[in-house]
């Protein structure tokens, strides 16, 4: 089972590398990391920055769960619960979900999974991460300094006109969030294009590139769009310059369609890379070719696509036509089938599989049912009847939360889970993060699934109290209880995966046995990828089952 | 099979033609033209001449198509696209497909006419809009319970 | 084929490139993913303005009376030259041509100063008429034939945003420019030896001047809404 074709070559002099040294521990010093160039350093940087991010996003749900636990609303004021819920689902989406796992995983894969030094611009790929920190500390600063009450969402006229908390800045944050994605996109896009090792033709491309290309054609397609929507408000703020002013015969609810016009395909920015991770591990550990390949490469790019062409069903109650609502809702119901694609395709490749139940795989499957839920519950908000009654409630929070953190940080635990032998170089103990997955599904479970319930009989969403009916308590307690198990599951891999940097055992060059370029070259790799010159020659996920089972049926003999 | 698989990478080549400097005049004539043509075309009353319902947006139609000609032009010729990659040209392509995508939001403000509801969408809507409230910046303080009615300007003035 | 092998071709293959023809087309689809990027920036606004216009024929076409169509055409046809001349200075880049590439990129930067120019008599002429939106917004009245004065303020905003960021994209181009002439001057390999760096920044340029090439007939080359009123423009 060999992929490559190893010629070692002599004088990498650009890296003046030994060959004893990796990408982390060529070079010490401080300024060896923030001025690197290196795609994998950069995408580390985007590791410890995303993590610190996704924890500020975390103390701020716990904030808003723990105020729901009473009907009543006594432990903070309105204006400061609104502040929360708008810094939690801020920092959530713009400084987490965007770009934990393109940028982590993205950055630091592509170039090793094609077979290239590094990405086509690795200079602009150090801007972007610079751009992503000028990003975080706006909306750090706006939220620090008194907050932002506007919800992720922005919606004018109360964001443009009346609002007087910290939008500027924070809509400044989201701005340079948006170029630094903008970047990141650009990259990956003529990286997958220009830079492919001889014989990495398009269809032996892993899908995990198919996934992150369909996620550079969307960051570049609708990051603008959202960018200038979002400037305009600051116009409007700062200069009143009115682009949406209702008083003046301007339309808010444009403002609407072009926030989605970029938001709803954002969503898939945030799923289209997990599902390029979930490809990998469904077929690296159930030790087959994956089911479909052609349909799930072209199902990414359909998504992509079609997520262009559905914003609208945000917008069913906010004045927009109800024709053009109905063209939406039909729309949406199109979108669900190249997701279904994806998943019966990873069932089936499962299907008969030597499936093992490895960390990642734990991960991976717990990803499967969550997103299986999350994207059941779709087609209810797609209906156009059905979402007059459900907009707005707690239905559509738990819905997003599913597909987001059900099937986004899974995707990324999973992604972290199967890749950090390669990233560090170190094993992490295998059964605590068993362990630990099994505790963040039924975390997950535990939180969003009463929301479901509770939203369905009508708990409005971003509300402080909910004294008018007191029954819904019950499912907020759970709900809150779900939430501390899910934030202990977060916070247990932090300790474990830090720990294994300095205790783990040394990984192999390939711990899981998984086929694709990147396991083939050292754990970590070297500052230059690969030590011999990288040429193709066999197909993609070459497993072969019956080579490996005739190998064990031998270890066995020779045992017996 | 035309080519191996090992020279996927490096089957296409950008155009490094070095073109003659007429061709450089010739376009920039043309794009001259066509600016001295869609000044000349906004002169004319399509209203008059030929349709008091649609001649303005005979207008507007041929100020728009002159302005895609150009684009056309400068993107084939000054931009070198015309000898540019396969990968080039789809990527020069990309934006402009998609500013139709973006335009269907056109479809909503066109429907909302016909909305059964009557009223519904009508340019009267202005005067049931809030009045406007300058200096809504970031950090002004309001007591909480206080109406934010400070810097409320009176709709005359505007 | 490591980057030794390359070393006696030019200095500016970076490392990360196998060749010379891979890194041109690189950086040639990078910079068209990049204005694919920018010609959804200005589709936003260009949708905004349509929307809003369609439904304001009158008033916008009252509004767009205040801006002077012979600045904006000296504007376009500034544009247009410049143009010409950024696409010929890449041909002398091509060439080689050291002296011709400086001396077609400073009648570049003259035009961009030059439009500057005229945008600033633009701006403030509309400043000291009063017609910048805001609180500042009090037009005289009769200059309006009794247009609803807040979509004319509205048709303000929108001139004012479009316009601005383009003149801020000229800004740009200016700074990008200056810098790659400076480049060119002190003879640095990057650019001389290659023309590609040259042909970025042209395609850059070109766009900003294909931004121009709608803002011109839309913002002042309206045809008159009501019918049958005599010349559509003035």
């Amino acid at each position: 089972m060999s992929t490559t074709v190893k010629t070692e070559v002599g004088g990498m002099e650009h890296f003046h590398t030994k060959p004893e040294l990796n990408y982390l521990t060529n070079g010490h010093s401080i300024r060896s990391w923030l001025l690197t160039e290196d795609h994998k350093r950069i995408a580390m940087l985007y590791l410890i920055s995303v993590s610190f991010f996704f924890l500020i996003g975390g103390l701020a749900a716990a904030g808003v769960r723990y105020e729901l636990m009473s009907p009543a609303g006594n432990m903070m004021e309105s204006e400061t619960y609104n502040k929360l819920f708008t810094a939690h689902g801020a920092v959530m989406v713009f400084l987490f979900l965007l770009v934990a796992v393109p940028a982590v995983l993205g950055n630091f894969l592509i170039p090793l999974m094609i077979g290239a030094r590094d990405l086509a611009f690795p200079r602009l790929n150090l801007l972007s991460w610079y751009l992503y920190m000028a990003a975080g500390t706006c909306i750090m600063l706006a939220t620090l300094g008194g907050g932002v009450d506007t919800g992720w969402t922005f919606y004018t006229p109360y964001s443009s006109m009346y609002s007087n908390s910290n939008v500027s800045l924070t809509l400044l944050g989201v701005f340079l969030g948006g170029f630094s994605s903008i970047t990141t996109g650009m990259n990956f896009i003529v990286t997958i294009h220009k830079m492919r090792a001889p014989g990495m033709t398009w269809f032996r491309l892993p899908l995990f590139i198919w996934g992150h290309y369909a996620t550079g054609v969307i960051m570049l397609l609708g990051t603008p769009v959202v960018a200038i929507t979002l400037l305009c408000v600051i116009f409007e703020r700062t200069f009143q310059l009115p682009i949406y002013s209702p008083e003046l015969g301007g339309d808010p609810v444009l403002f609407q369609h072009m926030f989605w016009f970029y938001s709803h395909p954002a969503v898939y920015i945030m799923i289209l890379p997990a599902f390029g991770v979930i490809s990998e591990i469904m077929t690296a550990f159930s030790r087959k070719r994956v089911f479909g390949y052609h349909m799930i490469a072209f199902s990414s790019l359909a998504i992509a696509f079609l997520g262009f062409l559905v914003w609208g069903h945000h917008m069913f109650v906010s004045s927009q036509s109800m024709y053009q609502s109905v063209i939406f809702s039909l729309l949406t119901f199109l979108l669900a089938v190249p997701s279904a694609i994806k998943v019966w395709n990873w069932t089936a490749t499962m299907y008969k599989g030597n499936v093992v139940l490895a960390s990642p795989m734990i991960y991976g499957i717990g990803f499967q049912g969550l997103f299986l839920v999350g994207g059941l519950t779709g087609p209810f908000l797609a209906s156009y009847g059905n979402d007059i009654h459900l907009t707005a409630t707690y239905f559509v929070v738990a819905h997003f939360h599913y597909v987001m953190v059900g099937g986004s940080i899974m995707g990324f635990l999973a992604g972290i889970h199967f890749w950090w032998p390669k990233m560090t170089g170190r094993l992490y103990n295998e059964s605590v993060a068993k362990w630990n997955g099994l505790l963040v599904f039924v975390g997950f479970n535990l939180t969003f699934f009463p929301q479901f319930i509770v939203g369905w009989m009508g708990m409005p969403r971003r509300y402080h109290y909910y004294y008018f009916a007191p029954e819904f308590q019950p499912y907020h307690i759970m709900s809150t209880l779900g939430a501390s198990f899910l934030g202990i599951g977060f916070v247990i891999p932090v300790i474990y995966m830090v720990h294994s940097l300095f205790k783990g055992e040394r990984a192999t060059d390939n711990p899981w046995n998984a086929h694709g370029l990147e396991w083939n070259t050292s754990s970590p790799p070297p500052t230059e990828n690969f030590r011999y010159k990288v040429i193709v020659t066999d197909d993609v996920y070459d497993y072969d089952p019956v080579a490996e089972h005739e190998n064990d049926m031998q270890l066995a003999g020779g045992k017996a | 099979m035309a080519k191996s698989p090992l020279s996927a990478v490096h089957d296409d080549h950008g155009g490094h033609h070095i073109h003659n400097n007429s061709m450089y005049v010739k376009t920039a004539l043309t794009l001259a033209g066509f600016m001295i043509l869609t000044i000349a075309a906004a002169q004319i009353d399509f209203g008059h001449m030929i349709s008091k319902q649609y001649g303005y947006w005979i207008n507007n139609l041929i100020a728009v198509l002159i302005a895609v000609v150009k684009t056309y032009i400068v993107v084939l010729y000054f931009m070198h696209v015309k000898w540019a990659s396969s990968l080039g040209k789809l990527f020069a392509l990309l934006g402009f497909f998609f500013i139709p995508v973006l335009f269907s939001v056109w479809t909503d403000f066109y429907f909302r006419q016909h909305e059964p509801v009557a009223h519904w969408y009508n340019n009267d809507y202005v005067e049931s809009a809030t009045p406007r409230i300058i200096g809504a910046t970031d950090g002004a303080k309001i007591a909480p319970g206080e109406e934010n009615t400070q810097n409320r300007i009176p709709k005359s003035v505007w | 084929m490591s980057h030794a092998a390359h070393g006696d071709e030019f200095n500016v293959l970076k490392f990360q490139y196998e060749d010379m023809d891979q890194q041109n087309d690189s950086y040639i689809v990078g910079m068209w993913t990049f204005l694919v990027t920018e010609v959804m920036f200005f589709g936003m606004l260009f949708l905004t303005y349509s929307l809003y216009r369609a439904n304001y024929q009158n008033d916008w076409f009252t509004a767009h009376e205040q801006l002077d169509w012979k600045l904006g055409g000296i504007n376009t046809a500034n544009l247009l030259f410049s143009s010409f001349l950024m696409a010929t200075a890449v041909r002398q880049a091509q060439l080689k041509d050291r002296k011709g590439v400086l001396l077609r990129l400073a009648g570049v930067l003259a035009c961009a100063f030059g439009f500057l120019v005229i945008k600033y008599v633009e701006y403030s002429g509309k400043y000291e008429h009063h017609l910048f939106p805001g609180p500042g917004f009090a037009p005289d009245v009769t200059h309006f034939h009794g247009a609803n004065l807040d979509h004319v303020q509205l048709f303000f905003g929108l001139y004012f945003a479009m316009t601005g960021l383009h003149g801020v994209h000229v800004l740009v181009g200016i700074l990008v420019i200056g810098a790659l002439a400076m480049m060119w001057f002190k003879g640095k390999k990057i650019v001389t030896e290659d023309y590609v760096p040259t042909e970025l920044v042209g395609l850059y340029w070109h766009f900003v001047d294909i931004v121009w090439i709608f803002l011109y007939p839309l913002f002042y080359l309206m045809p008159n809404p009501s019918v049958g009123s005599g010349g559509g423009n003035h």
